[in-house]
């Protein structure tokens, strides 16, 4: 998951792609969606990931579309639910949005989740519930997993010698 | 016999009074946050302007997302029925209505009497709805109100490679820095928004004649867009497009109280 897209990709057991499916047409369900709530909320998208492990009873929101979200917190915010539930609300509803992409390619274990917003542990926490098993960690920071790909393939292009 | 119709929508509140069918007084105010008072003052507005009191009137019909919330209301019915209704009353010869509000849009297909056939709707995704102009219009610092005059001065409107509102507006702003002009990318907003709103049209089959209701209608340069979209000419409604949907649901509170509209 990535600022402005999301990916959803099914790997055989030597990592070769069997299906996958991107969005990056629509910014609910990418990073971006999350960037312009924590803006509206005013707290910084760090916090956001933090502050929903405190949520009691997290809001739900109904648009799948990033503006009518936004409205959709304001009215919640007016309201004066409190900052956790708000940020649950919103990581739940980024999680359910890229669930359905990745159920669209089939779902198999081991699931991990790559790119800069799988650094949020309020989505990774709201992805494992909506999916409903739990994620496999990676090592290395999940930002830099394309690039790390990247080299990988160097390696081989290179028979395993220098590039 | 006095009727009238309420429409309460996200932004907007309309109310219309009618006299056997016959257009007396309308009045449009911006959503308040509770739809029962949006009711209750524009309804007011428009008594006020008919220079009538709520007792006076035999019968009104509440439309909009509001409908169920006019208190004084005896019906509530759906903008659809009622934009199909009033539209082919204003025009007897329209079969196909684009109705564009502040937070949706749609195309409805209507027989000669009126009567709902066929619609498609759209408010799941702000782009393809008012509210994508409205949010473009604050990403430039310009009113809502100016952008028809600006699409008019378009020489070579941008082509916008996004579609959704949050992206396209990040784009725009690339636009601005890259020097086009405010009227070219006003213009090229409009035919996205004119594109987006032409598919939904198709769906339903674009039967002619072919009309506009809703504010966005009243925008000049949506106007013009949408009819290079579809390629057809569209008849325009001899109101104001935003009073239609409160117009039908007069015209059925004039139908219930056993008028012939």
């Amino acid at each position: 998951m990535g600022g402005q897209d999301c990916k959803a990709i099914r790997l055989d057991a030597k990592g070769e792609i069997e299906k996958f499916l991107t969005n990056d047409k629509c910014a609910s369900g990418t990073g971006r969606f999350l960037e312009v709530m924590a803006q509206l909320l005013g707290v910084d998208l760090e916090d956001l990931g933090r502050m929903a492990a405190r949520a009691t009873a997290p809001v739900t929101l109904a648009g799948a579309c990033t503006v009518w979200a936004q409205a959709e917190v304001v009215v919640h915010l007016n309201a004066g639910r409190p900052m956790p539930d708000l940020a649950a609300g919103v990581n739940e509803a980024m999680a359910s949005r890229i669930a359905i992409l990745a159920r669209a390619v089939g779902i198999e274990k081991d699931v991990c989740m790559s790119g800069g917003v799988a650094k949020n542990a309020g989505v990774v926490a709201a992805m494992e519930k909506g999916l409903g098993m739990p994620l496999r960690r990676l090592k290395v920071d999940p930002q830099l997993m394309g690039a790390l790909g990247a080299a990988v393939i160097a390696r081989e292009k290179a028979g395993g010698n220098r590039c | 016999m006095l009727t009238a119709g309420c429409d309460i929508g996200s932004l907007s509140a309309k109310a219309v009074i009618m006299e056997d069918g016959v257009l007396v007084a309308s009045h449009v105010i911006f959503a308040k946050p509770e739809p029962e008072e949006s009711a209750r003052a524009v309804m007011a507005g428009a008594l006020s302007s008919a220079g009538a009191s709520l007792e006076d009137i035999a019968c009104c019909v509440g439309t909009g997302y509001g409908r169920n919330s006019v208190p004084f209301a005896r019906a509530a019915e759906s903008e659809i029925t009622c934009h199909g209704k009033a539209a082919q009353w204003l025009n007897p010869g329209v079969r196909t209505v684009i109705d564009i509000g502040g937070q949706d849009a749609k195309a409805i297909r209507v027989d000669p009497a009126g009567t709902v056939v066929r619609y498609a709707y759209n408010d799941r995704c702000a782009s393809g709805t008012g509210r994508f102009l409205e949010v473009m219009a604050g990403a430039m610092g310009i009113g809502v109100d100016d952008l028809g005059s600006l699409a008019a001065q378009a020489q070579d409107p941008v082509r916008l490679s996004n579609q959704c509102v949050v992206f396209a507006e990040t784009e725009i702003i690339s636009l601005i820095n890259a020097g086009r002009g405010v009227p070219d990318i006003v213009g090229g907003l409009h035919r996205a928004l004119a594109h987006r709103v032409a598919s939904l049209a198709r769906s339903v089959d674009l039967a002619q004649e072919v009309t506009m209701t809703g504010g966005v209608a009243k925008n000049p340069g949506m106007f013009q867009a949408l009819e290079e979209a579809l390629g057809v000419k569209l008849v325009r409604v001899d109101t104001d497009p935003q009073i239609v949907g409160a117009v039908g649901a007069a015209l059925l509170a004039w139908q219930m109280a056993g008028g012939t509209a």
